[in-house]
């Protein structure tokens, strides 16, 4: 061992601890925050176990704001990570986790599930896991064998298992009448409201493994921007790397998305946004769009619960709405 | 045994086309070894071959003794290295990060950086003298230096193999004669085997000790170039006029274009 730290190790340790701190900081303001009031210091009083446990504030934040703030960090996490890899592996900066055509089957599987008059959890979770796993499956089996390879044939199937299932969620949409439609705008719009400890922690036992996996071929997705050949010359085996990260990819985002509907943009601006701070080494960018991406939907959610004045609306509306122009703010500045 | 890359019986094909046609041959260590041949005689899927980016479907390629299949994708890295023709220009990393990613066959998963590694990537920035141009971004730079750094970065795997694919493609003159002259003092000062494709077949000349010329995946000629770079197998095999005479420099083989008018002009005259 060197008595120096490698430059590459100081950062990771520089953005990791920046990012988490900005973490803690959204979530413990996201549990402090709703329409039963709190206030930060009950809540850290709450939450290091100094306050009454039978007390109504103790069972709103332990019961309801921290599961939903656990989850919103979570699906920011695995969405932008989503992100993150499909820009890599498809080098296509347009590139996002649904991309694939992950979003669309398991959206008919949700769909399915509503309509079928299943419970939210398991049921219509296991129906849009069921959805978007068959849709991988398809897209893997199209493209399969040396194909798998091609970045072009990969993401024509996607936009074009995407396009197919869009029509079929329409005519669903379309033949469906009573309050079954609001539950199906409010799938397809991403709600993360519906957050259990118990689920959450069951989500998160699926996701860390994946984030682990993905991290460790971060280094693999930086030679494989210097494209397939290249890559491979520099001792990169492109057809395990390549598979290895798509599935990995693939299900962390259809677990996310089973349980909480389609929350948009996060999974195509995070990573762009991260990149233009960070640069573009996916050493940091992984736990960058982990620990960024998590912050970014913890705030975005707690926006989306406090500004209406009644009830609350989607996560998925702010994303876009605060994502969009703060990239391109961002972007004109890096011109310079 | 002194040749590092042999090939016997290989073809290939891509669909119904057949690419290379049972070539056997070759490459003698220290060598600097230039494939030429018209557009379609398979120039670069050998390349590739060699380079282990494809495998062969027929037959057999060696390096350094051993089938190149017995290689993992590291330890081929580890003896050959490949600079293709196209450039990745928009990687978006500075010089001194792009040529660092040579070293990915020496390291971990991770490519976490030594000492070491940093000492490797700077005298390979500083031997095809792009180490003025460390903190750039690749896009930043002209061709001719976007060839070296690629060029370092090839360098950095410290392979005792170097395939380059037209190097001097895009390149000016001044620019063309600075790559080939790197490539020759790698060969002399590092020992390294060099196998080159180009098109220009004065170049090939001018530094190649042997040149193997190729026509629809078959060898028409193998040797030195004064040998294989002759009138007739060169009109031959490229299908046009050419002129070939001695090089006012240690008479090796000078080859000139012959333009359509002056053909033209000869039948009517």
């Amino acid at each position: 061992m060197t008595a120096k730290t490698p430059f590459i190790i100081s950062r990771l340790i520089w953005v990791s601890g920046l990012l988490l701190a900005i973490l803690l900081a959204a979530m413990i303001l996201g549990s402090s925050m709703g329409s039963s009031g709190g206030g930060i210091i009950s809540v850290l009083q709450v939450l290091s176990g100094k306050s009454d446990p039978d007390s109504m504030l103790h069972t709103i934040i332990w019961r309801i704001r921290l599961p939903r703030v656990l989850l919103a960090a979570l699906v920011g996490a695995t969405l932008s990570l989503g992100g993150l890899v499909f820009q890599a592996l498809l080098r296509n900066l347009l590139a996002e986790p649904y991309i694939l055509g992950i979003s669309g089957g398991s959206a008919i599987g949700a769909i399915a599930g509503i309509l079928l008059g299943l419970s939210r959890f398991p049921g219509v979770s296991l129906t849009a896991f069921l959805g978007s796993i068959a849709t991988l499956v398809l897209i893997l089996v199209m493209t399969s064998g040396q194909t798998v390879l091609k970045k072009e044939s990969l993401l024509l199937s996607g936009v074009m298992v995407n396009a197919f299932c869009s029509s079929v969620i329409m005519f669903l949409v379309s033949l469906t009448q009573d309050s079954r439609l609001h539950n199906i705008i409010f799938w397809l719009m991403g709600d993360l409201s519906t957050a259990d400890i118990r689920q959450v922690g069951l989500l998160a036992g699926m996701l860390l493994p994946c984030f682990i996996l993905i991290f460790r071929y971060s280094h693999a997705m930086n030679l494989l921007l210097m494209g397939k050949e290249m890559a491979q010359s520099t001792g990169i085996n492109i057809k395990v790397v390549t598979i290895a990260l798509l599935v990995t990819s693939s299900f962390m985002v259809s677990a996310t998305v089973s349980y909480c509907g389609l929350i948009g943009f996060v999974g195509l601006v995070m990573p762009h946004l991260l990149r233009l701070i960070f640069g573009a080494d996916h050493r940091l960018l992984v736990p960058a769009c982990i620990l960024g991406g998590g912050s970014y939907l913890v705030i975005c959610d707690l926006l989306a619960r406090t500004l209406p004045e009644q009830g609350e609306m989607p996560a998925g509306v702010i994303t876009a709405l605060i994502g969009a122009p703060l990239f391109i703010l961002l972007l004109k500045r890096s011109k310079r | 045994m002194n040749s590092t890359i042999t090939t016997s019986n290989l073809s290939h094909s891509f669909g119904k086309r057949n690419v290379l046609r049972h070539l056997s041959f070759s490459v003698e260590k220290g060598d600097f070894f230039i494939i030429i041949g018209p557009n379609g005689s398979g120039k670069t899927t050998l390349l590739k071959l060699m380079a282990g980016i494809l495998q062969p479907q027929n037959g057999q390629i060696e390096i350094l003794g051993l089938p190149n299949r017995s290689y993992t994708p590291k330890a081929l890295a580890r003896e050959v290295a490949f600079v293709p023709q196209r450039l990745p220009l928009d990687l978006p990393f500075t010089v001194g990060e792009a040529v660092l990613l040579g070293r990915a066959p020496y390291q971990g998963a991770l490519g976490i950086e030594r000492e070491k590694d940093l000492e490797i990537a700077e005298q390979a920035m500083k031997f095809t003298e792009v180490d003025h141009l460390t903190s750039l971004n690749i896009g930043q730079l002209s061709g001719g230096e976007q060839q070296r750094v690629f060029i370092a970065r090839a360098i950095c795997q410290e392979p005792r193999i170097m395939l380059l694919d037209e190097p001097t493609a895009s390149l000016d003159l001044a620019h063309q004669i600075r790559v080939m002259d790197l490539m020759e003092k790698l060969k002399v000062e590092k020992s390294v085997t060099v196998v080159m494709v180009s098109h220009d077949v004065n170049l090939a000349a001018m530094y190649g000790d042997q040149v193997l010329l190729l026509k629809d995946g078959e060898i028409v000629s193998r040797g030195e170039p004064r040998n294989v770079l002759s009138f007739q197998k060169l009109e031959e095999t490229y299908g046009c006029k050419l002129l070939v005479d001695e090089s006012p420099l240690e008479g090796i083989p000078r080859i000139t274009l012959v333009p359509g008018r002056y053909i033209e002009s000869d039948k009517l005259g």
